[in-house]
């Protein structure tokens, strides 16, 4: 964790951010029910509701979806996944409202239960153009609120960050069940081409920015080294690290980052502690290797947070031959301490 | 990300890369040839002068109406409170006890209001109408003049 965390000001950045979705909603909930208002007087309020927030909830939906892919591509969009969390409580919210409003409004006026009325009413599985799509739309539901209400660091902590990060990549599934229960449902009376289309061209954004992310990933991960010698591998130049910054090595297909610190290499791993964050895209602020995604920091020699703070990394040795760098991937205990490499004739 | 969860991602992402358009062009299939539920249906032109046939139900009225010619035929649908199922089909009906196709749809109905739908001109049989719910895929209600 960050002991500058509070100092650097990213918390003013991420009120604006909390205030900037907020207005973002009012503004779409406001235009939607207006437009509607205008242009179909005879629809209820349930109705417009019903509406207004799914497909306000989708759009967002989409947002969060490409925001990892974007940040991976441009670091630009870095702030957007620093707030990513915020917006994703947020969908839940309207998605949820959307929800139970549907659930009020089509099945409570039997004197069936309205949950079993959600199952029930409809038993078309079978068919594509009947599906009883509702039931898709209410397993996505289930999969936001879990996310929701786990997405305090509490429960990444309670859970451990593997557990939660898989519990988190349902979202994928969740959204799946999203299009299906839009592609199945609404689309299937609201004929019209345009919104086949939108749905459409919103999963080839999704789809694309992550085999553009990926496929880079995949690549820096494939760059080849030459064979090792006595354990180090040679990996750049002296002069390709700046100062302050990190160039990261994926080496025996584990990423180590090697950072420069005034005139000392230091080399750590690449995965923060938090949530995975790729530490070497982080830079040292106030002596510490701080973490991109979140702000957790790591003391370079020996990759431990400052205390209070008890995350630790695994270090690595690193060693400077000439003007080339060299790397040991072999990693030593989590929090280790390790000298650095010196570099002896300052490069720049 | 641990090489661990990049595994993942890359597994998960495969799969929706064909689930995704798979899904997509499934719905975009399914979707019934005639053109049903058109919002548009709701003819905003004035009503025909003339009515034929009246029902009154608990929840809304409806006239069948007509020029004084008899050549155009309307069938005038006015919701005097939501229905259960905010969106529901009215469809025509050729007997009944007739089930509903996509042939025979008329149009759609939302909420409250007065909704106006044009009907093919033939007076040889009164026209019957059936109300349909969409989402539960039920019958509501059924008109017979
Ligand atoms: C308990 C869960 C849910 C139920 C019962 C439900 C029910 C419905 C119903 C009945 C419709 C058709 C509404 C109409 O024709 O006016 C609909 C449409 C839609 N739903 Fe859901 N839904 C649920 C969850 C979700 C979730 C989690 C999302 C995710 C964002 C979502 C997104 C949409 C969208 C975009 C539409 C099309 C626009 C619209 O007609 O409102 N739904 N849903
Ligand atoms: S601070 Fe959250 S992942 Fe590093």
């Amino acid at each position: 964790m960050g002991v500058s965390y509070q100092a650097i000001g990213w918390n003013r950045q991420k009120k604006q951010y909390d205030w900037l979705i907020f207005g973002f909603c009012c503004i779409y909930l406001s235009t939607f029910i207006l437009v509607t208002a205008i242009f179909n007087p005879e629809y209820t309020f349930e109705t417009v509701l019903i509406r207004s927030t799914s497909t306000l909830a989708l759009l967002i939906l989409h947002v969060i979806l490409c925001i990892g892919p974007l940040s991976r591509i441009n670091r630009k969009f870095l702030s957007l996944l620093y707030n990513r969390r915020h917006l994703g409580v947020t969908m839940f919210v309207l998605a949820a409202t959307h929800g139970i409003f549907s659930i009020i409004h089509f099945h409570a006026l039997s004197n069936v239960n309205p949950l079993v009325s959600l199952f029930t009413s409809n038993v078309n599985y079978n068919s594509a153009g009947g599906f009883p799509f509702q039931a898709l739309g209410f397993f996505a539901l289930v999969i936001f609120f879990l996310m929701a209400i786990t997405s305090h660091d509490f429960w990444l902590h309670n859970l451990s960050p593997k557990t939660w990060k898989t519990l988190h990549m349902f979202v994928y599934g969740a959204y799946f069940l999203v299009l299906m229960h839009v592609m199945l449902g609404a689309i299937q009376y609201e004929r019209h081409p345009a919104f086949v289309l939108l749905i459409a061209l919103g999963a080839a954004a999704v789809l694309t920015l992550h085999l553009v992310a990926g496929t880079r990933e995949v690549k820096k991960d494939n760059s080849l080294f030459d064979p090792a010698v006595n354990g180090f591998v040679s990996v750049c130049d002296v002069n390709e690290i700046e100062d302050n910054r990190a160039k990261i090595f994926c080496v025996n297909s584990e990423r180590i980052a090697v950072y420069r610190f005034g005139d000392t290499l230091y080399a750590i791993h690449n995965v923060c502690k938090h949530q995975g964050g790729p530490l070497g895209e982080g830079k040292i602020i106030d002596g510490c290797i701080t973490c991109p995604w979140h702000g957790y920091q790591y003391l370079p020699n020996n990759g431990q947070s400052p205390p209070p703070f008890k995350e630790r990394v695994s270090t690595y040795d690193v060693r400077i031959e000439g003007n080339r760098v060299w790397l040991n991937p072999s990693p030593f205990p989590e929090g280790s301490e390790r000298p650095g490499t010196v570099i002896s004739q300052p490069s720049n | 990300m641990t090489s661990g969860l990049r595994k993942k991602h890359a597994r998960v992402w495969t799969v929706l890369l064909f689930l995704v358009p798979a899904g997509i062009v499934t719905g975009w299939l399914a979707i019934p040839a005639n053109p049903i539920t058109e919002p548009a249906a709701v003819d905003k032109t004035a009503a025909l002068p003339e009515i034929l046939y009246s029902l009154q139900k608990k929840n809304y009225t409806v006239n069948l109406r007509s020029d004084n010619k008899r050549s155009s035929l309307q069938l005038e649908w006015i919701s005097k409170s939501g229905l259960s199922s905010p969106s529901a089909l009215i469809y025509l009906a050729s007997g009944p006890s007739a089930s509903v196709t996509s042939n025979s749809l008329i149009g759609r109905i939302e909420g409250k209001g007065t909704f106006y739908f044009p009907l093919k001109n033939d007076l040889s049989t009164i026209p019957g109408f059936i109300l349909y719910d969409i989402i539960h895929h039920q019958v509501i209600d059924r008109v017979n003049f």
